[in-house]
């Protein structure tokens, strides 16, 4: 190793040390103030307590509504978009279509919007189909908003791959 | 999106509202705030994330383990709360204030919430794991050898970097700016949080006319101008990658 390398490589690990304090300094700060008492954010709080854990779990109806629900949607959306966008990405690399660059742009269009505007014109287009199924509306969407993800990781990793083999 | 042009489509059977809206000069000035921030978030987001993610690539058992876990985890807590806790680092008598002002480095508390330093350093924050992620897909499939042989052959680090890794890597690289363009050019969320309405962005102000001013066509408007501007910068950005691709 000459000391450019030696050099470059120092700088790497002190870039992604600081990166990991940036990146976790929010979930610290929310971690430390869940703990608080004090009713508003402050840091560090005044004394350390369990109070707001305590009124969650007293909260009635959280449990078996919100959590269930999120679980499946979260679960049943990332099997779908995983699977759609694979198939998209696979098609997007082999395929020969004249507009590939269109469609992996409009792809990625979920991404541009911000998701109010996704939501708004969704609970437009939802209702004028007479759809009224919250649960499966929901679904849909996750399924629209994470699609993106997995079709543009999976064409960043397909581009290296050699399909000849 | 089919279903967003149902919402646009009222709007597009004249062409007189994209008309009164480049014809206001405040218009104008939350586009260019619109571009600067997403620029600056996706530069500042690039510099951290390329080497991070050449790091994650070359860790190995517990460094990795802690990477994978600091680029992971926040992406399981929302951006409201993400948002609010950069509130309290960013206040006056946050952390951050108080740090500089023990380094020496202000002579005084600031208050970095509600500027535009804070609004790109939190979204910089949110959306920084999708600009490591493309890129680490991408540096790990990467031979080892080829810097190797490029060494043996008597190149320079820098010319290796240049003409073998860096080409190599542009895909992912590409992937991440892009991502992290189109998500910082449409966020509402963290603007609104971490720099208030003073600050208009194009999609603050979307949001502002659907749920506070009730005017869904100056908002699908805004809309559209919105997603051309995205489609624009997403475009352009792959055309400068093919432009690139050649030299190698």
């Amino acid at each position: 190793m000459t000391r450019v390398e030696q050099g470059a490589t120092f700088a790497v690990w002190v870039t992604a040390s600081l990166a990991v304090v940036f990146l976790l300094t929010p979930l610290v700060v929310t971690i430390a103030v869940s703990f608080g008492s004090s009713p508003v954010f402050t840091l560090p709080p005044p004394d350390w307590s369990f109070k707001w854990y305590a009124r969650l779990s007293a909260t009635k109806g959280l449990a078996p509504s919100l959590v269930v629900t999120s679980i499946e949607i979260a679960s049943l959306s990332t099997l779908i978009a995983l699977v759609l966008g694979t198939l998209c990405a696979i098609a997007l690399v082999r395929g020969r279509s004249p507009a590939q660059e269109a469609i992996s742009t409009f792809l990625v269009s979920p991404l541009m919007l911000p998701g109010l505007v996704i939501g708004i014109a969704m609970l437009q287009a939802f209702r004028e189909l007479g759809l009224h199924g919250a649960w499966a509306n929901l679904l849909v969407a996750h399924v629209v908003i994470t699609l993106p993800y997995v079709v543009r990781t999976v064409l960043g990793a397909l581009s290296l791959f050699d399909f000849a083999d | 999106m089919l279903l967003a042009r149902g919402v646009t489509g009222p709007t597009g059977l004249t062409l007189a509202p994209f008309a009164s809206f480049f014809a206001d000069p405040f218009h104008w000035q939350v586009v260019a705030n619109t571009i600067k921030i997403a620029a600056l978030v996706t530069l500042v987001s690039l510099l951290i994330g390329y080497p991070t993610a050449f790091a994650l690539a070359w860790s190995a058992g517990w460094s990795q383990l802690v990477l994978l876990a600091a680029i992971i985890l926040p992406l399981s807590v929302g951006v409201i709360v993400k948002a609010f806790a950069w509130q309290i680092v960013l206040r006056r008598d946050g952390v951050v204030s108080l740090a500089m002002v023990k380094l020496g480095i202000w002579s005084e508390p600031m208050r970095l919430l509600f500027t535009e330093a804070g609004l790109v350093l939190g979204a910089t924050n949110v959306f920084l794991p999708f600009m490591i992620l493309p890129i680490y897909s991408v540096v790990k499939l990467i031979d080892p050898r080829l810097n190797e042989a490029g060494a043996t052959l008597g190149a320079t680090p820098f010319y290796r970097f240049r003409r073998i890794i860096l080409p190599l890597t542009l895909p992912g690289v590409l992937t991440g700016v892009v991502f992290v363009f189109s998500l910082s050019i449409a966020m509402y969320v963290i603007p609104s949080l971490l720099i208030g309405d003073r600050f208009q962005t194009l999609a603050t102000m979307i949001g502002r006319s659907f749920l506070f001013m009730r005017n869904e066509q100056f908002g699908s408007t805004t809309a559209l101008v919105l997603l051309a501007l995205a489609v624009f910068g997403v475009a352009g950005s792959s055309i400068l990658a093919r432009r690139l691709e050649p030299s190698q």
